[in-house]
Order: C-alpha cells, then sequence, then structure tokens
C-alpha cells in the first residue's frame, strides 16, 4: 500500500470537481483577480490566532494558496469566482465585514451544497488551506511532533 | 561490452537475479528505465513540509500506463464507497476510475521496492493449488517446498526482523532479526482483534530492527512509504543492488527504455535495442531476463509480438482488493509512532477461509501505511471544521487516530487483462500499457466481508464513529499486479515454465509477478518474486 502524493490527490479532487459542464463554463467563463485580501480574511475565519499557534494570514497562507493556483487555471477561476462572491454577500468587500458576519457567511458556505460555487470553494480553499497551514512549523506548537519525520524518528518506547 | 545476462528492469526481481547471478560469476548488465534515486537527496523527510510530499516523481520514473475498463459501479454497492470526514464521498460516477495513483509503481534503481512498506511475506503453503483445491484460476507448477530455501536466502540477506507464528509458512525462524515494537494503535487493533477470535502477529518486516551490513535499524519515523532515507530498509536499491555491484560483475544502465527484442538463430533472442537518454543502443546478449512486473512486462513482449503461443501474455490480470476504515480513539496516544503495517492477521489468509469466496484476505495494522502521520492528513481527511474549535480539537485528537487494512486476493478474469493502448504511444513509438480489470462478484464479495470485518475490528478496539474508508470498489488502485505471464508447466497454457523460462524462447526469462499463476491472499509479493529470481538464476547456471 502506498502513500498519495498531496498534489496528485489536490489535483484530482480539483479535476472532479470541475468536470460537471456547467460549473465547468461558469469558471472558464470568470475573469478578474483573485482578492487575495478577502482570501486572507476567509482563511483567518478558517484558521485564527490562539494561544499557541497564528493565524492563516500571519503565515502568509493566502499568497500559498495564490501561488499554488498558478498552477492549476482552472482553481485559480474558481478563487477569483469565489472572491468575487464572498465581495458580494455584504455591505463592501468580505474583509471589510465584521468577524461576526464573516462567521455567519463561513457557516453557511459549510453547508451549502458543493456542486456550487460556495460550496465547492469552501471545501477546496479548506483543504488547501489546512495543507500549507499545518505544513509551518509554527502551526504545529502544542502537538507532540518532531518538526519533520527525520532525522530523529520517533524511537521506542510510545505509551 | 561482452556480459552474460541482460536483465531489463532494476526493481526486486531484476536485482535479485542480478546479485544471485553476479554470485554465480556472470557479468550482468541492467538496462533500467528510470533513473537512480538519492535516499540523502530525494527523500526530503527531515523538511518540515515533509506531509505535502510523496514518493518523488522524477523524469522516467513511471511507466506509460494508460486505463480501459475498469468496471461499472453500481449504486447496490455504494456501501463500498470511499469517503472521508472532510470531503464526503470520493468518487460520484457510474464507472470506476483510477485513483490518483492508479497502478502505484516507481520505475528506476529498486523498483516499486523503493516506496514500499517493506512487508516480507512467504505465500500460504496451501495457495499454491487454487485451481485444484478451489476449482478457480490457475495451479502453481510448484509448491512451498520449491521456494522455501530461497525465502531464507532473500529474508537473510535482507534482513527481515519479525516473530511470525511457527507453523508451515515459518517451520524455521532463527535467521530474521528480533521483531519490531508494536505501535500503540497496533497493539489496541492486535487485542481487539484476539477478542474477534482472530490471530494476530507481529509482521515480518524488511526494515531492521538491528544494524546490518553498514546499514542502520530503523527509527521508526513512519514513513516507508516516502522513501526510506537511512536505508533500514530492505528496498532493493541498498540491499541487493549494492550487494550485486560490489561483485565488480554488475553494470546498470539507467534511463536505458528496451523497444525491441531481436530475435537470432536457432529461436533465441540475439540482442535487445531501444534509446538510451535520447540515443539508440543495441546490446547483444546470451540470455535476456524480462524484470519489468506485470504490466511493462507483457507490454514489452505484445509489442515486439513474441513468446505468445499459448496467447496468454497480457490475460490473467490480477489486481489486489484493498480495504481501509479508520477513526478517532479517545485515549489513544501516539499512533503516529512507529513501523508501518507492524501488526498482521492471517486468519482469513486461506482461499476458504471466508463463507461464500475463492480467495483469501489478512489483516494489518495500517495507521501509518495510510498516512495518518502528521496533522495535514488529520485535517485534511479525518477531522472536519473550522474556527478555534477546530485548531484545538485538532491539538487533542492528535496521535488518536487509528486504521485498519484488509488486503484481499482477485481470480482470473477475462475482463481483466494487459493489452497495448490502441491510440496512445511514448516517445519511442511504443504503445502504452493499457490496464483492463473488473472486480467480479467474487471480488465484490471478499472486499465487502474485509470492510464489515475492518469497521468491526474498530468497534471492538472503541471506535464510535469511523472518520475514512477508502476501497478499490470506486477507484482502481493496485500496488501488486500479477498474472500477465502466467506460470505453468503446459505451453498451451502458460507463458512461461516453473523456473520463469519463456515455453517459446528458450533463451528467454521472467522474474517479477507476471508469472504469478495466482496471488496468494493478500501476501505483499516481493519475497515471492525474489525467491522465484533466485530458483530462476540457480537453474540458469545449473
Amino acid at each position: 500500500m502506498l502513500s498519495i502524493s498531496r498534489r496528485r490527490v489536490l489535483m484530482s479532487a480539483l479535476a472532479a470537481s470541475l468536470s460537471p459542464p456547467a460549473f465547468a463554463q461558469q469558471i472558464a467563463a470568470t475573469e478578474g483577480e483573485i482578492d487575495a485580501k478577502t482570501l486572507a480574511a476567509y482563511l483567518d475565519i478558517l484558521l485564527p490566532a490562539d494561544e499557541h499557534t497564528p493565524a492563516a494570514s500571519a503565515l502568509g497562507i493566502e499568497g500559498d494558496i495564490i501561488g499554488f493556483a498558478r498552477q492549476l487555471t482552472q482553481f485559480n477561476q474558481l478563487l477569483v469566482l469565489g472572491t468575487q462572491w464572498l465581495n458580494q454577500t455584504g455591505q463592501g468587500p468580505f474583509h471589510a465585514l465584521s468577524l461576526s458576519d464573516q462567521g455567519r457567511v463561513v457557516d453557511w458556505m459549510r453547508a451549502a451544497d458543493r456542486n456550487f460555487i460556495p460550496g465547492r470553494f469552501f471545501l477546496l480553499v479548506r483543504l488547501t488551506g489546512v495543507e500549507f497551514y499545518y505544513s509551518r512549523p509554527e502551526a504545529v506548537a502544542g502537538f507532540d511532533l518532531n518538526p519533520a519525520p527525520q532525522p530523529a524518528g520517533y524511537p521506542p518506547p510510545w505509551q | 561490452m561482452a556480459i552474460d545476462a541482460v536483465i531489463i528492469g532494476a526493481g526486486a526481481g531484476g536485482a535479485a537475479a542480478a546479485w544471485r547471478l553476479c554470485n554465480h560469476g556472470l557479468k550482468v548488465l541492467i538496462l533500467e528505465a528510470g533513473p537512480r534515486f538519492d535516499p540523502a537527496t530525494d527523500y526530503p523527510l527531515t523538511n518540515t513540509d515533509w506531509e505535502r510530499t510523496g514518493f518523488p516523481i522524477k523524469p522516467g520514473s513511471t511507466g506509460a500506463v494508460s486505463y480501459g475498463d475498469l468496471g461499472a459501479l453500481d449504486p447496490a454497492d455504494a456501501d463500498l464507497a470511499s469517503w472521508n470526514a472532510v470531503s464526503g464521498r470520493q468518487v460520484n460516477s457510474t464507472k470506476r476510475p483510477p485513483s490518483a495513483t492508479g497502478y502505484a509503481h516507481v520505475q528506476g534503481v529498486g523498483g516499486s521496492t523503493l516506496q514500499y512498506v517493506g512487508e516480507a511475506h512467504r505465500l500460504n503453503p496451501a495457495a499454491f493449488r487454487l485451481q485444484s483445491d478451489h476449482g478457480a484460476g490457475a495451479d502453481w507448477p510448484l509448491s512451498f517446498a520449491d521456494l522455501e530455501p530461497h525465502y531464507r536466502t532473500i529474508e537473510a540477506e535482507i534482513g527481515v526482523a519479525g516473530a511470525p507464528i511457527a507453523g508451515a509458512r515459518w517451520s524455521a525462524q532463527d535467521h530474521l532479526q528480533p521483531a519490531h515494537p508494536l505501535s500503540t494503535s497496533a497493539r489496541v487493533l492486535r487485542d481487539a482483534g484476539t477478542r474477534m477470535g482472530m490471530a494476530w502477529e507481529t509482521n515480518t518486516r524488511a526494515a531492521l530492527s538491528e544494524p546490518k551490513d553498514n546499514r542502520p535499524n530503523c527509527n521508526y519515523c513512519g514513513n516507508c512509504t516516502r522513501g526510506c532515507p537511512l536505508g533500514d530498509k530492505g528496498s532493493a536499491d541498498v540491499t541487493f543492488i549494492r550487494k550485486a555491484e560490489a561483485t565488480g560483475r554488475l553494470t546498470i544502465h539507467t534511463g536505458a527504455q528496451v523497444t525491441r527484442l531481436i530475435m537470432g538463430a536457432n529461436g533465441r533472442v540475439r540482442a535487445v535495442s531501444g534509446v538510451r537518454d535520447g540515443a539508440p543502443f543495441e546490446q547483444d546478449t546470451p540470455i535476456l531476463i524480462l524484470a519489468g512486473g506485470a504490466v511493462q512486462t507483457p507490454r514489452l513482449l505484445l509489442a515486439n509480438d513474441m513468446a505468445n503461443g499459448s496467447g496468454q501474455v497480457g490475460r490473467n490480470f490480477m489486481e489486489t482488493l484493498a480495504w481501509t476504515s479508520a477513526g478517532l480513539l479517545p485515549g489513544l496516544t501516539n499512533s503516529h509512532k512507529g513501523l508501518p503495517a507492524d501488526a498482521v492477521s492471517w486468519t482469513y489468509n486461506a482461499q476458504d477461509a471466508v463463507p461464500g469466496v475463492v480467495g483469501g484476505c489478512r489483516f494489518t495494522a495500517s495507521t501509518q501505511e495510510t498516512g495518518l502521520l502528521g496533522p495535514m492528513a488529520y485535517a485534511s481527511r479525518i477531522l472536519d471544521g473550522y474556527g478555534p474549535a477546530f485548531k484545538a480539537q485538532m491539538r487533542n485528537v492528535f496521535g488518536s487516530a487509528i486504521a485498519v487494512a484488509g488486503t484481499g486476493e482477485t481470480i482470473p478474469d477475462e475482463r481483466s487483462f494487459v493489452a497495448l493502448d490502441p491510440q496512445r504511444v511514448d516517445a519511442a513509438g511504443v504503445p502504452f500499457a493499457q490496464i483492463n480489470s473488473v472486480l467480479t462478484d467474487n471480488s465484490l464479495a471478499l472486499l465487502r466481508f474485509m470492510a464489515s470485518q475492518c469497521r468491526a475490528i474498530l468497534t471492538e478496539a472503541g471506535v464510535t464513529e469511523l472518520a475514512e474508508e477508502n476501497g478499490v470498489w470506486d477507484r482502481f488502485t493496485s500496488t501488486h499486479v500479477f498474472g500477465t505471464c502466467r506460470m505453468g508447466a503446459d505451453a498451451a497454457t502458460s507463458v512461461v515454465d516453473p523456473f520463469g523460462r519463456s515455453h517459446d524462447i528458450d533463451n528467454l526469462y521472467i522474474v517479477d509477478a507476471s508469472t504469478f499463476p495466482s496471488s496468494g491472499g493478500g501476501e505483499a509479493p516481493v519475497s515471492t518474486i525474489q525467491a522465484l529470481a533466485l530458483r530462476m538464476a540457480d537453474r540458469l547456471v545449473a
């Protein structure tokens, strides 16, 4: 049995999620840029700071995701469309909303049908967000985990 | 260059054959289509973003493979769907697609052993008589007793650790290294399985528990499938290849794809030709040994229309059934630490062990093997949510994941075969190998048993809610594939004889899993491939 490359898994999920024709057409017709401020604010709702670890934006996770999306046209366009949609959910852009209003939007997105933009955006940005976030040493403070599996490994005993 | 034998492929079988032939005094050339991997630099397990990467892909390190008919998905079988707590169901399709990895393999020096977990299994001695005892598939033209001395040699040379239950499969084990300690989740699974009446034992593992041959013992990082940077895992590159090269009689050409087998006089292969690093080459050889695996070996033979008097080349393809169930177990800690697949149960390994099914399976502790080793896996697969509560929950539950896996047998079926892709060719003009593999009712029944048993074990262990299940019903995923150049005594129904020699071409041999008439009940095949390779080599020089 084998581990699966994270990148290949993500690309596979993206390809599958973008396959319905109507959805793909909507993505393909999208123009514009990803709103990085809105994406950062959105990620901070998902992964906020706490007493042990920083918020996603403090680690520049939105930049990691935008950089990753440059390799994947459809994902990039989903981010464009998603941040445009977020910016239409209140008075002014999403990143200018109150934290409670931002939270209500994200709560709704989590429960939304994942075959439509808000639900799909929630799932895929969460997947890529936690991947980049928890790959940073600052994010795993408080975990019983070496910074990397090697060179120390985990010699026994284990309880 | 004057050589005595050419081997195509430097994986498990090719490496073992090379070592044995070199020790017999032959000069051997391996032509390997893929690259070499440097454990120190290619396996980045010292990087803090280690969890983002799997086993590395380098130029030429994957073969040209495509997929044909993999079967349809009947909604009535949806209890076998793959899903997880974060993304839900993984496949929504009416046809079974290949997974992201599909036929999971590595082309390179060491082959797929570079990314294998390193289980060192012997076939069940009863598994050699599938047709005679159960009226399905084919018998092996040899017995366990024919392989046993070669198993022993391999295990001693590699440094296999374990303490298997004594019996027909393991009548002696004084050559094994001490067993590895069980991880925390394996202990829980062993105890739960035992309460259910299953026999569990420490798995036999090609990972050193004591230093050997300038290789260190394992330090239990759990990441065997990402490549072992220490060299304690018994992959072919650090064992048989290294030892064969030390004889001074082995040469390896990497980046060398063989495309043609050239016949000479008297019905023998005279030479091979192909492309090496973009330039054509031709190499004479008195003996040719194919070791490309059950997908690439039939591809080469079919592309050359050779060694197929039986019409069996490419047929009898057998994938491996796989199922994993996972959850979180309150109170369990440190489950990310330890050796993958450290405990195993052979209770249902015999081919009549599961009622109503022909074919066996085994169960394995698989928390590490399934990749639940770091926070990224938890957050993206088994723990949903977001916000402060999610982050706190991540810290609270990390180390409590637990997973158990079933691995099972398929029976040859006419709808499962490897063919030349009618549309796609590689850069050298050779058609891709097209995998066609359909799960039969028998396979689905065995897969359903495996799923049911995995769920029951986790329930018995105290898991109240599953968090992830993965199986092959809705995605073709197979590391272990078999059967496409079947071994047999009858030239009318098999491709090679009991020693791996072609029935049609006297100096052509095969030493990979394509020769397996049946797969056994979920055993990892590497040790058997290597035992067959040693047996072939000894016969060749006799």
